[in-house]
């Protein structure tokens, strides 16, 4: 029998998957459902400062709409301000109620003094760790590499303060120096890294000529890219990571913890695969445990990760390797071209 | 501290003056304005304000009283019918009863019926007293050639101090034009040192309507406590009001007039009414237009075109610098749609900056001596309309004199004005697509307005109807005649309802622009008067579809677009509307049922329709009441007569009296009998024809109805309605369910179920819904109805007839989606809402028959189909009454909702209970 169980940011789960930040476990019977198909954690959805601010201002305009239409009805609903984030936090608490997996919540801000007042408010629900999702796409042309990362080393270090549960980094790859803004987080005493995030992709629907917004899951086999930045992160910052961003099935799951992983998230597969998938990977993962004699994850965790790996240059020259160690021939030959 | 003074009287004016006015209350300050323009003059006149009226002091009256005073009138605004004069007036006179040289004391009423009082009436009383032999028991604000009491009333002069602005504003009720200038006011108010006075004016119709929005702004404090009357900026801020409304009324000499046009300046120039055309040129106006109908589409704010024409007043009006203007406005925007994101933000301020795209017209001179020819009487249009009710419509109502209303003294209207109104005021309206109807005419048994109707049509209609009018062979019992599903373009409010509930596998019915419809409006009046309604093709009484052949007794009311309460009301005047009485409570029913001068209950071509009162909350029930007890004496007379003379007239009139008295208690057959009882009479040399014909009106048996929402059935008027069901007698309520107080302004009611945003609930409402029905079924002996039309057509359709045919009293208690509901989907899908409503157990239809039971029957019927509750919280979350207590009070929500949902099952469960009851036992 292998021991799945895993520390993830000094908590203890009885295996590495999570179920990552989405829709899907908002309700309480997709939480029960989600753990009964053996969940190790759930990162409860993100509670964005944006969309309290577009919700409140929506609310406004509910209000409003049949406003100064008749002197009798110059208003038909009373003054009502939007209460910001108690929605939210009322129904964390209430996931973290019925949850028996540790539940992390996750936060999104605009204003350094609302990343520290959500955090502490959503520390106060008594959820297990915090999610800082750095989700930001830059906007302006002049604003510099170095005041963005400033701003939201910041934003890390207040939150670090102000909370004591464990806090892990939710970041996109999308840095100058991403292994550098890693490790300057890293210093702050964070617990664990979220390896990464998927950005915001407006499409462009050519029929019609206009911007669409299609609901953006990710690929099977667009792990790669967190794959290799755990693998050159692993044991070189203190902090734990989790895998995610297109892990889809066990041998995903499997290789991200190769490269170093403490846990992996899944969102993608299970929108696709339902929550049976989760059974499915943990079956898989097993099976290859089994076949591989590992009994626990420690066994082989970071084993392929750069610091362990045999061929030190592996990671440094990855983008290149098929075209370095193989021919041009080789390969067009390879895609029957 | 305040500058207030607090003495029970206070004098204002010449300290010698002669001729003083008595008066209480906002009036004082335009007497003070008028008062302070008369001694500039060099007049002798002031004002004594009664500040405390009871206890009523002598001796502080005297205290201000100037010794030079010769001449008094006193101002109250009441009508105390049959008293000696009014409250004030007698005080007055009492105060020097057997005093020497008391003054001569006249009284006046002035501003009933809301009127305004302007500084010219003001004067007018002041010039009263200057006459010889002062006319007393006077009025103004009104013409009164009837009993020739009023003052003479002189043209509105201006009277505020120098350098006061004073500006109207023309809008429609959802365009903006209120918010906006709210917003000027605010601006204007808080950046400078000047003072601020709005004031908005409304119709009665609940959409679509006129607003006029009053601002005045000054360096000195406004005391002007009436409407503008002569401003010196106007704004039209809706191109079709160019040839509608006399904007331009009282407007000061170089003032300014703003237009939205949709034209260009020569085009523009084209369509100023001649009136206007005249006044523009004589007070040299300046004009200029600026189209920010296109502005508004351009920069994607659809049809707010608000910002664009507040920035272009600020821009001409120079009210305050320009700059400031331009600042604060991009503020607010900034304050009210940042969160929205900078899209939202940059689209507005392009609103603001784009209001500069003004352009001046110049007026040529020779307007001046344009002639304006008057108005000539239209032959097809009833003189009523057209010296009542247009005028009324184009706010020059307080220009009617007294005898416009001679003969009309009981406060009688004509029913049917609304069908003259032709308001246009619907975007997109339905366009009939022939192939595709399958003639169910489901879209004309949910229009709330009646705009769109079928007709069935002989070879020789068709032949003679307006070109191009297309028309299909009629289904079943139809198929003699040609069918036509009729739209009236112009009544219409562009809801969508029809198009939504239209069943076809492709719809029947699309929206269309407005103005690609217009020739439908010649071939709704060929259907409408040329073609009829012909209901006795098909039996009306046997099913939604027969039913829409018939005329709807209804139409065109100012309710909103959309409104769930009028469909109800609609099908009952095309069952019953010829022979009804319908006694309305106080409320939204009762504002579009009548609101001076719209009645858009109507007449058949025989001139029979549903006779409409308005009583108030507290007795409307009783009020109906009253009515059936009045008609049932006058045919009891009818009874008695015919009895008396039975063998003394002719032996057929003999028969036909038996017959009627052998019917008179059923109503179609009463009709019938009643017929031949006028028939009779034609040939009847005795007496008693007389006096039966004196109450020909009493015949047929009348369908006694009485309509009101919830907050008078539940509430106000609950005493009085379990009065008149418990006393058995033959009355049909129908009560609009909207659970709420939908035409103050959304208060809580008792039938607001718990967890529904109200006012007086902000918090969510907290107490369980009345169940009214339940309380009515107690009796025993009352039919109970709970009904959603959107939830099933067919059961509403068997209500109202089981209702009207049940010998005794009848509650039918109708689920009505309201604006006041917020509804997600807009107020397109009522409908839709309504069945949804059902569906997911949030109201249950069903009914009660006490005459089943009598048939050893269950009398309960249970007519919904077990509830969809995994519905219940999504149809919660669709409507913002609900949706807004999460967003507010989210922890109390998720409660409350529960709550909602918990007492939803327990009604259910209660009337499943009583429909499964053994009733042999």
């Amino acid at each position: 029998m292998v021991d799945l169980t895993t520390t993830y940011m000094g908590l203890k789960l009885k295996n590495p998957l999570i179920a990552g930040s989405s829709n899907l476990a908002l309700n309480p019977e997709n939480i029960k459902a989600i753990e009964n198909a053996g969940i190790g954690a759930i990162v409860y959805k993100s509670l964005f400062e944006e969309q309290i601010n577009f919700e409140s201002a929506n609310l406004q305009d509910d209000l409003s709409f049949y406003d100064d239409r008749n002197a009798e009805m110059i208003k038909i609903f009373p003054h009502m301000e939007h209460s910001g984030p108690k929605e939210f936090l009322s129904k964390l608490k209430n996931a973290k109620s019925i949850a028996t997996v540790p539940l992390i919540a996750s936060v999104n801000a605009i204003y350094k003094e609302s990343w520290e007042e959500y955090a502490k408010l959503i520390e106060e629900t008594g959820v297990d760790a915090l999610e800082i999702n750095l989700y930001n796409v830059p906007k302006k042309m002049d604003l510099t590499a170095q005041k963005y990362e400033e701003h939201q080393l910041d934003v890390v270090k207040t939150i670090r303060k102000t909370v004591k549960i464990p806090v892990a980094i939710k970041l996109s790859p999308y840095y100058s120096n991403t292994l550098n803004f890693v490790s300057e987080l890293d210093k702050l005493n964070v617990n664990g890294f979220v390896l990464f995030n998927r950005l915001f992709e407006p499409e462009i629907d050519i029929e019609n000529e206009k911007n669409v917004f299609p609901f953006n899951l990710s690929n099977k086999g667009d792990y790669k890219t967190s794959l290799r930045y755990t693998g050159l992160l692993y044991g070189n910052i203190k902090s734990d990571i989790s895998g995610a961003s297109g892990v889809y099935d066990g041998e995903d799951a499997i290789k991200m913890i190769l490269a170093g992983a403490n846990t992996v998230q899944i969102v993608s597969t299970l929108y696709k695969n339902k929550f049976e998938q989760i059974n499915k990977i943990l079956d898989e993962l097993k099976f290859w445990m089994d076949k591989k004699g590992y009994k626990s994850l420690n066994d082989f965790r970071g084993k392929l990760s750069r610091k362990n790996a045999k061929d030190p240059f592996v990671y440094l020259r990855a983008q290149y390797v098929d075209l370095l160690l193989n021919s041009s021939e080789t390969i067009l030959k390879k895609y029957q071209i | 501290m305040t500058g207030r003074e607090y003495h029970p009287f206070t004098y204002y004016g010449a300290k010698d003056a002669e001729n003083i006015i008595v008066a209480m209350g906002s009036v004082t300050s335009t007497i003070k304005e008028v008062i302070d323009y008369k001694i500039a003059q060099g007049e002798k006149i002031g004002l004594i304000s009664v500040h405390l009226y009871r206890p009523f002091s002598e001796k502080y009256f005297m205290k201000v009283l100037p010794k030079s005073v010769k001449r008094i009138a006193v101002l109250d605004r009441t009508k105390e019918p049959g008293a000696n004069g009014e409250p004030l007036y007698l005080d007055i006179r009492d105060l020097f009863y057997g005093k020497d040289k008391a003054p001569i004391i006249v009284g006046g009423r002035y501003g009933l019926s809301s009127k305004d009082t302007t500084p010219a009436q003001i004067i007018s009383v002041y010039n009263n007293l200057a006459l010889p032999e002062p006319k007393n028991h006077f009025t103004i604000s009104i013409v009164d050639d009837v009993t020739f009491l009023s003052l003479p009333l002189l043209p509105e002069i201006s009277v505020v101090p120098k350098g006061t602005f004073e500006g109207k504003f023309y809008g429609l009720g959802s365009d903006g034009t209120v918010g906006a200038n709210k917003n000027s006011i605010k601006i204007i108010g808080d950046n400078t040192d000047k003072y601020a006075q709005a004031y908005f004016a409304y119709d009665s119709k609940k959409s679509g309507g006129i607003t006029v929005s009053h601002l005045r702004f000054g360096d000195q404090p406004i005391r002007s406590s009436y409407l503008v009357g002569t401003p010196d900026f106007v704004a039209c801020h809706v191109p079709a009001y160019l040839d509608k409304y006399e904007m331009l009324r009282g407007i000061k000499k170089g003032g300014t007039f703003l237009l939205n046009s949709i034209w260009d300046a020569e085009e523009t120039k084209k369509r100023f009414p001649d009136d206007m055309k005249k006044i523009l040129a004589e007070k040299e106006i300046k004009v200029y237009i600026i189209n920010a109908t296109k502005i508004a589409e351009e920069i994607g704010l659809g049809n707010r075109t608000n910002t664009i024409m507040q920035a272009a007043f600020f821009k001409i009006a120079n009210v305050i610098p320009y700059e400031l203007a331009e600042t604060q406005m991009k503020k607010a925007i900034v304050k009210s749609f940042g969160r929205k994101g900078e899209e939202v933000v940059a689209m507005n301020k392009a609103a603001v900056d784009r209001g500069g795209e003004l352009e001046q017209i110049t007026i040529p001179a020779d307007w001046k001596k344009i002639v304006v020819k008057p108005a000539e009487l239209k032959k097809d249009i009833p003189e009523f309309i057209q010296k009542v009710v247009e005028p009324i419509n184009l706010q020059k109502g307080d220009d009617l004199p007294v005898s416009a209303f001679l003969n009309r003294e009981d406060g009688t209207f004509p029913a049917g004005t609304t069908a003259f109104e032709k308001r246009g005021i619907a975007v997109h309206v339905p366009e009939w697509i022939s192939e595709n109807c399958i003639q169910c005419n489901q879209c004309a048994y949910v229009c709330p307005h009646a705009v769109i109707r079928p007709f069935l049509l002989t070879a020789e209609e068709v032949k003679n109807a307006p070109a191009g009018t297309v028309t299909i062979t009629g289904t079943g019992g139809t198929k003699e005649y040609q069918f036509r599903m009729q739209v009236s373009p112009l009544d219409c409010t562009g809801c969508g309802n029809c198009v939504d509930v239209c069943p076809a596998k492709t719809k029947a019915l699309v929206m269309k622009p407005l103005e690609s419809q217009l020739a439908e409006d010649a071939r709704f009046d060929y259907m409408h008067k040329k073609v009829g309604y012909k209901d006795t093709v098909l039996d009306k009484n046997k099913s939604v579809k027969n039913s829409q052949f018939a005329q709807p007794l209804f139409e065109f009311s100012g309710a909103c677009a959309g409104c769930g309460e009028t469909p109800y009301i609609k099908t009952i005047t095309q069952l019953f509307g010829d022979r009804m009485m319908v006694a309305n409570a106080t409320g939204c029913s009762s504002i579009y049922g009548g609101s001076a001068p719209s009645t858009p209950y109507c007449m058949n071509k025989e001139g029979h329709g549903p006779a409409w009162a308005n009583s108030l909350f507290e007795d409307n029930a009783e009020y109906g009441l009253g009515m059936l007890v009045g008609v049932d004496k006058m045919r009891q007379r009818i009874h008695e007569k015919m009895t008396a003379v039975m063998n003394d007239v002719a032996p057929e009139t003999k028969v036909v009296f038996q017959e009627w008295i052998d019917n008179m208690a059923n109503s179609e057959a009463s009709k019938v009998a009643s017929e031949k009882v006028l028939a009779a009479l034609k040939k009847e040399k005795h007496p008693v024809t007389k006096d039966i014909l004196d109450l020909k009106q009493y015949l047929v048996k009348k369908s006694q109805w009485i309509f009101g929402g919830d907050g008078w059935a539940y509430d106000i008027g609950y005493g009085g309605l379990d009065h008149v069901l418990a006393s058995g007698k033959d009355v049909n309520v129908l009560v609009l369910d909207t659970e709420v107080y939908s035409n103050t302004g959304g208060q809580a009611s008792k039938s607001t179920p718990v967890g529904a945003v109200a006012k007086f609930a902000a918090a969510g409402m907290r107490t369980r819904k009345k169940d009214l029905g339940m309380m009515a079924m107690s009796y025993g002996y009352v039919y109970v109805a709970q009904v959603s039309m959107g939830a099933s057509q067919n059961q509403y359709f068997k209500a109202i007839k089981e209702a009207e045919e049940y010998p005794g009293p009848s509650l039918i208690i109708a689920y009505a989606p309201c604006i006041n509901h917020g509804l997600n989907v807009g107020m397109g899908k009522t409908q839709h809402e309504a069945k949804l409503a059902v569906e997911c157990g949030y109201w249950h239809n069903y009914r009660f028959n006490p005459l089943l039971e009598a048939q050893g029957k269950n009398p309960f019927e249970l007519d919904s189909a077990e509830p969809n509750w995994n519905k219940f919280q999504e149809f919660l979350m669709s409507e913002v009454r609900y949706s807004s207590l999460s967003k507010s009070f989210p922890q109390e929500a998720v409660e409350l909702f529960k709550r909602a949902e918990d007492d939803a099952k327990w009604r259910y469960n209660g009337y499943k209970r009583l429909a499964s009851r053994d009733i042999s036992k």
